[in-house]
């Protein structure tokens, strides 16, 4: 059973996807669905070998094109509607023992082309108005398939925490005629303390306001809204950024750092966001190479993070582990 | 979009869209390559779709049109978009 509900107090949708419940949960390698079928050998998701990239709609998805009536009638208090949306899977490489990380440069400039063409497509979609594209990674996340993957879940409506940052940018931007985003790379450009890296085109930092020890947000110096503004120079920075972020997370424990990626774009809805920002995040919940930093009762509760460390402290220890991209060792 | 300065970016070839029906006849999956001996163009991307993929398409399109009429109500219940 599938369906949006709502959520009275918050003022914002719910879904259930009772199917998700009996989701493949940490197969063994040799029964990994995102790999190619071999031949002879167990039917995975993906018939063929000879691809780069590829992306397919989640065979558990929270929401569909197609989506059965909801399991619950509706009353006035608590309206109910069918789980309208798309999610798809894009797996990131054929190679089952592969993260992100490890992937050459050049792989991680495909994804980037991947993710632009895929929100384009989805986008032109009527009634699809968010596109949300993320990556869960690692078994502290709760991730249930180890082969290198991310999603993408489009929303019929504006996710809450979007749009939060959309009603926070135009708020800014009519008090101050400016763009948030640019204001806040402003304020981390001129501190410095918490910048990690940068290029000709992004800036990785860890905000002032980090929720996460480890929290980081990659922005483009340009303001733009969304993938498809970006020049293939642009799209070739973000690909090295990614890379000197991922592999520095990986270099902090010596671990293959759990985290959430996050791309923050302008809906697809048709309405106008010149003053929203693209960005990129990521919620690492390590806070030692021993302990999670676990969302409890302020957090979950309350919506009022704490955070054990100081920004400009993990940012400094970040910053000692990025090296520099390589695009021709691969 | 080319420039001058392209001639000096990495060159990952030009990307390559293939949309199958997947073997439950009701999803799709997209093989994306890149291939190394076309130029490189980030604005083209051929596309080869079997029959049963534009069938999809086509059905998907359908349900565009029936969900206008059912968004509606979604979004007279959100608290207040921008």
């Amino acid at each position: 059973m599938s369906e949006l509900r709502w959520h009275p107090l918050l003022g914002e949708w719910v879904a259930t996807a009772t199917a998700r419940q009996d989701r493949t949960f940490l197969p063994p390698p040799n029964f990994c669905p995102l790999c190619p079928t071999a031949p002879g050998g167990f039917p995975t998701e993906i018939p063929e070998a000879d691809y780069d990239i590829v992306a397919f709609e989640n065979k558990f998805p929270s929401l569909s094109p197609n989506p059965p009536e909801p399991a619950i009638a509706a009353t006035g208090l608590y309206p109910v509607e069918k789980s309208f949306g798309e999610c798809e899977v894009v797996v990131y490489t054929p190679n089952h023992n592969s993260t992100l990380a490890q992937e050459p440069v050049s792989q991680i400039y495909k994804l980037v082309q991947v993710w632009t063409d895929r929100f384009k497509e989805l986008s032109a979609k009527e009634f699809i108005k968010y596109v949300f594209i993320f990556e869960n990674k690692g078994e502290a996340i709760g991730v249930t398939l180890h082969h290198p993957h991310g999603q993408i879940y489009c929303y019929p409506f504006v996710p809450p925490r979007v749009l939060r940052e959309i009603e926070q940018s135009q708020k800014h931007n009519a008090e101050t005629g400016r763009c948030l985003l640019c204001d806040v790379l402003k304020e981390e450009q001129t501190d410095g303390r918490r910048i990690v890296t940068e290029n000709e085109s992004f800036t990785a930092y860890i905000p002032f306001f980090a929720r996460y020890p480890y929290e980081l947000h990659i922005i483009s110096k340009r303001h733009l809204q969304d993938l498809t503004e970006m020049t293939q120079q642009e799209q070739i920075n973000l690909a090295e950024i990614l890379k000197q972020v991922l592999v520095a997370f990986d270099k902090l424990f010596d671990v293959s750092f759990p985290y959430m990626m996050v791309l923050h774009q302008k809906p697809s809805d048709g309405a106008s966001y010149d003053f929203y920002h693209f960005h990129i995040e990521f919620y690492p919940p390590m806070r030692t190479a021993t302990k999670l930093k676990y969302l409890a009762g302020s957090e979950t509760g309350a919506g009022m993070f704490i955070n054990d460390t100081l920004a400009e402290e993990k940012a400094a220890e970040l910053r000692g582990k990025i090296k520099p991209v390589s695009w021709t060792n691969e | 979009m080319q420039s001058e300065n392209d001639k000096n970016l990495p060159n990952i070839g030009e990307m390559k869209k293939r949309r199958v029906l997947m073997a439950d006849r009701r999803r799709y999956l997209i093989y994306y390559t890149f291939d190394k001996d076309s130029p490189v163009s980030s604005d083209q991307t051929s596309e080869l779709q079997n029959a049963e993929g534009a069938a999809h398409d086509k059905k998907e399109s359908a349900l565009d049109s029936s969900f206008i009429n059912h968004n509606s109500s979604i979004r007279s219940k959100e608290r207040g978009n921008v």
